[in-house]
């Protein structure tokens, strides 16, 4: 048996390094009216940005300004009446020129987006002046939203876990050890709990305040934004739902009789309770978040909810057998860790194979290509998180095979007992730590961008390039191709330069062409020829790269009578 | 006998707390999901 968990446990695993993890994500702009760097004949009465789910109008930002920085808008943003993924802002009539959009939204799960376009007022709007762009990049991963995200999740997750492990894994404890109490459990239950109920409304004060640029005291206009705010109401939702959780964990616990190995009618009533407010309160974070605006809905409901389910369990567990064993007299310790061990690696394993199937499944649900895993930075912390899974697993695993059949051992040799239950300790506590840095990562994690679903639609990709100045080297059919882009930078011009060389002689008389095609949302492409500046190398300074984002740069590149394609994927930051 | 009413209603509240939490989420869920 325990042979066929382990090697079903090393699949499931193998699996999750595959394809890991829960994702959380942001909006994208997927189209803009006026569209970005076109030309329009008569001024627009509106600008409108939609984006590829629903933002929160009161914390969004557009600013439509003239070359001279003067601000052509009338009136705040508003959703769209026919369009709620649509944002508007009213505009006067604009002379004819240059405008530029500066905007700032926040997506429904909370996070933060900014970009910048350009459009023109024709038909003789002139060349494109060079705007001063304010800064295009913000991020929901700031070190004090993260820590209070943190700290508000593994609360909750803990006071779950806890009193799954106190009402149901433990309990017989109470019964067959003579003198063996739950009370420690219990007040650890309470401090999570109480922790849980200060957490989560100081980390949804400070990330409205973040979100609306507000400080963190102006709590008389950052309630009201609370409570209109999508984010805002998903948390006070949990916060509400968590504290009847708690209210029914404590009645548990205070009509629970251990010693009586049947539970009363009461018992079976208030655990009820508990069971519908746990699962009540964690379907929260995964309405309030991405899992609800993601298609198909009610699977990645379902998989954010099995997956903090099972993680709380897991952690919250483990907090709890250090309890037990550090609240068990010493005479009693092997007796009441040999009844309460097996039964909690049991559930553990459980929770285990459930945390990573749901995750694999929703990585499968939110990462558009294999690749993004290790080529974008919601990739990489995607990866940390799971390499402090695996090692939190490495030791589970030791429980399992180890300390289980010790304690086993244990029942009737008490000098086994010592050591086994020393081992333990020493198990379970890295594994706590381990889980959660996890969670700690998971914090990270949502706040990061992920990668966009239009990389899955690029193939062929030469080279992953960006964010920053670029410098590629590239060879192929037998020609090498240096290229660099500089600085890189969106709604500014930027320098993009190829050198062609063959068996380290510059190629001459090429002819490059550059096309320039946004992935993170639909603009016509543009397409330039590159001029050659000095024996091969090829060059151009071009206002090409209008926003922040994702660009697909593909050459088209014909030497000695030879059609030769690179394609490049550009990170443009502000 | 007064023992086991009042472990007997504290455990209804719980169940009713436990209840209101599944009534909360559903309409959470109904202004979400739409």
């Amino acid at each position: 048996m325990t042979r066929t968990r382990l090697a079903t446990f090393v699949a499931v695993t193998a699996a999750a390094l595959a394809l890991p993890a829960v994702a959380s994500a942001h909006a994208y702009l997927v189209s803009t009216s006026p569209v970005a760097s076109a030309t329009v004949n008569t001024s627009p009465k509106q600008v409108a940005l939609t984006f590829d789910e629903a933002v929160e109008p009161r914390f969004a930002i557009i600013s439509v300004t003239d070359a001279a920085g003067r601000q052509e808008t009338t009136g705040p943003p508003r959703r769209s009446p026919t369009n709620p993924d649509t944002i508007l802002v009213p505009v006067r009539h604009v002379a004819e020129g240059w405008y530029l959009v500066y905007w700032r939204a926040i997506s429904v799960d909370g996070h933060p987006v900014r970009g910048a376009f350009t459009f023109a007022v024709g038909p003789n709007a002139g060349p494109a002046p060079q705007f001063p762009v304010p800064s295009t990049s913000e991020t929901a991963a700031t070190p004090r939203l993260v820590t209070a995200r943190w700290v508000a999740f593994i609360s909750v997750m803990a006071a779950i876990g806890l009193l799954a492990l106190r009402l149901g894994i433990a309990r017989p404890v109470a019964r067959r050890v003579e003198g063996a109490r739950l009370r420690a459990v219990s007040i650890a239950f309470g401090v999570a709990s109480a922790i849980g109920l200060i957490a989560i409304p100081i980390y949804t004060l400070l990330a409205t305040a973040e979100f609306a640029l507000r400080s963190v005291f102006d709590v008389g206009a950052l309630v009201p934004l609370m409570d209109v705010s999508a984010f805002g109401r998903g948390y006070l939702h949990l916060w509400l739902l968590f504290a009847l959780f708690v209210f029914a964990g404590a009645v548990a616990i205070g009509v629970d009789r251990p010693e009586r190995p049947r539970r009363s009618v009461a018992e079976l009533f208030a655990t009820t309770g508990v069971l519908l407010a746990a699962a009540a309160t964690l379907l929260v974070p995964g309405l309030a978040g991405h899992a609800a605006q993601t298609r198909p809905r009610g699977a990645s409901l379902l998989l954010d909810w099995v997956h903090l389910a099972a993680g709380s369990i897991w952690i919250g567990g483990l907090v709890g057998l250090l309890v037990l064993w550090a609240s068990l007299p010493v005479a009693k310790r092997t007796a009441g860790l040999v009844i309460a061990v097996p039964r909690f690696s049991n559930t553990a394993f459980v929770s285990v194979l459930l945390l990573i199937g749901s995750g694999v499944g929703a990585t499968i649900i939110h990462l558009p290509t294999l690749g993004s895993l290790w080529q974008t930075s919601y990739g990489k912390a995607l990866l940390v998180k799971i390499g402090l899974l695996l090692a939190a697993m490495l030791l589970a695993s030791g429980n399992l095979l180890r300390t289980k059949p010790r304690l086993a051992i244990a029942e009737h040799d008490p000098d086994v007992g010592v050591s086994t239950a020393r081992l333990l300790r020493r198990l379970v506590s890295g594994e706590v730590v381990l889980v959660a840095a996890a969670v700690f990562a998971a914090a990270v994690l949502s706040s990061l961008p992920p990668p966009p679903p239009s990389l899955a639609a690029v193939s062929n990709v030469s080279d992953h390039v960006g964010p920053g100045a670029v410098s590629s080297v590239v060879a192929k059919d037998g020609y090498r191709f240096e290229f660099h882009v500089s600085p890189n930078k969106a709604a500014v011009p930027n320098a993009f330069a190829v050198k062609i060389t063959r068996g380290g002689q510059p190629v001459r008389g090429a002819e490059v062409l550059l096309r320039f095609d946004m992935l993170d949302m639909e603009m016509p492409s543009q397409q330039y020829r590159l001029a050659e500046t000095s024996p091969g190398l090829y060059a151009r300074s071009a206002p090409a790269l209008v926003m922040v984002g994702h660009w697909a740069l593909a050459f088209d590149v014909t030497a000695h009578g030879r059609p030769i394609d690179l394609l490049f994927v550009d990170h443009a930051t502000g | 006998m007064t023992g086991i009413r009042l472990r007997l209603a504290a455990s209804l509240l719980a169940l009713g707390a436990g209840a209101a939490a599944v009534a909360v989420v559903a309409e959470l869920a109904r202004s979400i999901l739409g």
